[in-house]
């Protein structure tokens, strides 16, 4: 009997790899321009937890809130040759701020920059099923972005958005609780709104591209109320919301009202809910959907070694790092030879091979993809002979043990983990691995004096580079416990260069000092800069002109779909 | 003086007539020669992860068995065979130490309770008891995740200080059906101290029970481990143990099974080599409780 379970095992393990190297089943029908129709289905492996664009911040809820709402600048397509950068969507313009001498509502003289959006003509909300007395098709008016970051300002909303438009003038008083209204939030003319800043925020213009400032109109907030956003999504983007059926699905069809028709194809998406990633690739092996991501290390390594499905994988930079950062203020760390030590000690091209192709070695924090990544940052080579002697030269000569904090159960962290205490001994270090459950390890982290080295990564919001060096690396952001600065790293030389930049007008100034910062950064090594996440996605052949979106992640407008598809 | 038990040769006649036991004493000795001779044999450093392409694709995918590692390598580039040979030491270890622990506390308050029963007895078994009802392994989690280090040696005591109380209660029911066996008031009428009653008489008659305990304890122990490294709390990484070779394999379940089947393997029989020997043991020691 006990034979028999092995052998059947063994059968079943085999089958599986036969299955995959006949590659796709299907092929698509071979149409060389984009053709309009189709469902695209997908599956992802949570719910939805909101559609109330001042509350939803979490991935699989901006899937869909990006399906059903456009802002009023966006960013380039997914197949363009910069899809990070910043185009007009509901908008006509890009703005640049430019300085005006106003009064405040205290009868002030105040010096701002002004950002003027001038609205798009004929742009308009589909709402499949109005409420009583409203139209299907309504008009989108300045005031409902002014309202719709209100919302996001308004205590009462308790949005995670708050932070992000603070710079705006009267939002500090706004979010104190203190009036109803930012007056830096300004209706200057029929389809014309103007936003007031103190201080030049040049990543501004990327927080109104977040869904947060999609535009809402006061009278369906009225009537459904805070909670009632989800169950009726009002859209102003290529898609609306067909039918939700709560952690099952939640299905798309083709606006018919959207100012842009011609990016949008498909007639449809339909976006599977929970679905548990084993039982994902299932489905897309069975054609049950069209793309599918997150697989398992089985799966991905199945698929990822099979010649004839080499065509249909997609393979993206993520905009993230990961590392093992040092808490600079813990003795040995305080010591800059050390920490230079380890990152010369540790071997990438080792943690890469160990990724299943997910990962690409990183010399900084910045990634490929994010707009000032500099391929001539100075990094730290693999070289154990200088780490050896830089120990030596800070009087670790003889090495020390020490713990090494990861996160866990989890199978890749565990490896790299398995990898950086083999490359440690080798120079004498002897690090003792501690598995901390994730909540724990973050909260430890975190804190100042807690974990002297450990695993850390960050997932950008924006793609800006300050989004990553002035969190991570600005002494303004450290602090005793829940420090987003969390190597507590401070170099006040570093923190005036951000803080030029982060006012800094002129791009490429602007990037050139955010360079001249990652490289100062990097010498001080509070972090070993280990690597930054490659996405593999496949894809069934007929799906055509998709990639993962930098920002969106799954956008679908301009893809289409090479039906009808056949059995190859 | 009558003392049945341990060094009977009855009994290692019954032994050798029993079959199983005999299976069961083969396997135990060939899982020994592997713990102690296992290292010098094993091909590779256990714990080095190799990067070559007999040992991890480009997509870091395990290689089967090569000449160069002859059971493959795991996820990690590292030598399944090596891997499997000190792993057998840690399993061993694990059991051998956490059932002296577990047979030393339970024997001493076993015996204690037993011997003098009444408050002494309540007492004690009220703690057994105690510790017997809550479940073994949430104990052993709780236990393990509040220990600050984790090492092999806290693995031993975890186990050690958590499996003692089946042994005690039994060896507890034993002295006291043997305190009031005659050559025990004989000696007691003759004015032995309790001291001596207990080392001279009563202890060298639980012999024989704590060693068919132990040997099932041993096997018993061998699986707590590696349930416990399965869980992620038994022996540190990169350190192997056949539990943490189940853990770090059950990920690549279906493309490479073996990496759970070797592992597997080895824990069903080197548990089976022990549980044969004790109920041989067992058998030969007390042939009255022979069932059947």
């Amino acid at each position: 009997m006990a034979r028999r379970a092995l052998a059947l095992l063994l059968v079943l393990a085999g089958c599986r790899g036969k299955e995959l190297a006949k590659g796709p089943a299907w092929v698509g029908a071979g149409a060389q321009t984009p053709t309009r129709g189709g469902t695209l289905h997908f599956s992802v492996v949570d719910g939805i937890k909101s559609l109330d664009p001042a509350i939803a911040y979490d991935e699989f809820s901006i899937y869909a809130l990006h399906y059903v709402g456009d802002t009023l600048i966006g960013y380039g397509a997914t197949m363009s040759a910069d899809p990070v950068q910043l185009i007009p969507q509901l908008a006509t313009n890009v703005p640049t701020p430019e300085r005006r001498e106003v009064t405040d509502p205290e009868g002030k003289p105040a010096p701002v920059y002004a950002y003027v959006f001038h609205l798009r003509d004929g742009i308009t909300y589909y709402d499949p099923s109005p409420p009583p007395g409203l139209e299907k098709v309504r008009p989108i008016e300045p005031a409902h972005f002014k309202y719709a970051i209100e919302r996001c300002l308004d205590p009462d909303t308790s949005s995670p958005a708050q932070g992000f438009f603070e710079a705006i003038a009267g939002a500090p008083e706004m979010i104190a609780g203190k009036t109803k209204q930012a007056w830096g939030l300004q209706v200057t003319g029929p389809r014309e709104l103007t936003i007031l800043l103190y201080k030049p925020d040049p990543t501004l213009l990327y927080k109104l591209a977040m869904k947060f400032a999609m535009p809402i109109e006061p009278a369906v907030v009225e009537k459904y109320g805070l909670d009632g956003l989800t169950a009726h999504a009002v859209s102003s983007g290529p898609f609306y919301v067909k039918s939700y059926d709560r952690d099952v699905r939640i299905t798309f069809a083709r606006n018919p009202a959207y100012w842009d028709k011609d990016t949008v194809y498909l007639d449809g998406i339909d976006m599977q809910l929970m679905v548990e990633r084993q039982v994902g690739f299932m489905k897309f092996r069975a054609r049950e959907t069209e793309v599918i991501d997150r697989m398992t290390v089985q799966d991905l390594l199945a698929i990822g070694e099979e010649p004839a499905w080499q065509p249909y994988l997609i393979k993206d930079q993520t905009i993230d790092v990961y590392g093992e950062r040092f808490d600079v203020t813990m003795k040995p760390f305080d010591d800059k030879r050390v920490r230079q030590a380890f990152n010369y000690a540790i071997n990438r091209d080792h943690l890469a091979q160990l990724g299943y192709g997910t990962m690409l070695p990183a010399k900084g924090p910045l990634p490929p993809g994010m707009p000032g990544y500099n391929p001539n940052l100075r990094g730290y080579a693999y070289d154990p002979d200088k780490a050896k002697a830089l120990l030596t030269e800070a009087g670790y000569g003889d090495g020390f043990a020490m713990d090494y904090y990861i996160t866990g159960p989890d199978e890749k962290v565990e490896k790299i983990a398995l990898s950086v205490q083999a490359d440690m001994a080798r120079v004498g270090v002897r690090l003792k691995i501690k598995r901390l459950t994730f909540p724990v390890h973050l909260a430890a982290r975190m804190a100042q004096g807690k974990v002297p080295f450990g695993l850390d990564s960050w997932v950008q919001d924006f793609p800006d580079p300050s989004n990553f060096l002035e969190f991570l690396f600005h002494s303004k952001y450290r602090a005793p416990v829940n420090s987003v600065n969390s190597s507590q790293y401070s170099n006040p030389e570093v923190d005036k260069l951000l803080d030029e930049a982060a006012i800094e007008l002129d791009p490429d100034q602007r990037l050139a000092k955010y360079q001249l910062a990652e490289q100062m950064i990097v010498d001080d090594a509070p972090w070993v800069f280990e690597y930054h996440s490659v996405r593999v996605e496949a894809r069934q052949p007929w799906v055509m002109d998709y990639k993962m979106h930098p920002v969106w992640i799954r956008d679908f407008r301009n893809v289409w779909l090479d039906l009808p598809a056949r059995p190859r | 003086m009558y003392t049945p038990g341990v060094f009977d040769r009855r009994a290692l006649q019954r032994f050798k007539r029993n079959k199983p036991a005999l299976v069961g004493a083969v396997i135990v000795g060939v899982v020994l020669m592997v713990a102690l001779f296992g290292p010098l044999v094993a091909p590779h450093d256990p714990n080095e992860m190799h990067f070559g392409p007999s040992a991890l694709s480009a997509l870091g995918k395990p290689q089967g068995p090569s000449a160069d590692f002859p059971l493959g390598t795991d996820a990690a580039g590292r030598c399944v065979l090596s891997r499997l040979l000190y792993g057998a030491r840690v399993s061993l270890a694990v059991g051998v130490f956490a059932t002296a622990m577990a047979v030393g506390i339970g024997l001493l308050i076993g015996l204690v309770a037993g011997y003098f029963r009444k408050r002494t007895d309540s007492l004690l078994m009220g703690f057994t008891d105690m510790v017997l009802a809550f479940p073994f392994l949430l104990l052993v989690i709780t236990v393990a995740s509040m220990r600050e280090s984790s090492g092999l040696v806290d693995v031993f005591i975890v186990l050690g200080i958590t499996g003692w109380t089946t042994m005690a209660r039994v060896i507890r029911g034993k002295v006291l059906s043997i305190r009031e066996m005659e050559y025990v008031q004989a000696a007691r009428a003759v004015g032995a101290g309790d001291a001596r009653i207990l080392g001279r008489h009563v202890l060298p008659n639980v012999i024989g029970p704590t060693i068919v305990l132990g040997s099932i304890g041993i096997a018993n122990f061998i699986l707590s481990e590696a349930v416990l490294s399965y869980l992620g709390l038994g022996v540190p990484p990169p350190h192997a143990s056949w539990g943490a070779m189940l853990y770090e394999g059950q990920s690549l379940y279906t493309l490479a099974p073996r990496l759970i089947l070797i592992p597997g393997l080895a824990i069903v029989i080197t548990v089976s080599g022990f549980n044969l020997l004790g109920e041989g043991l067992r058998d030969a020691f007390d042939p009255k409780d022979k069932r059947g």
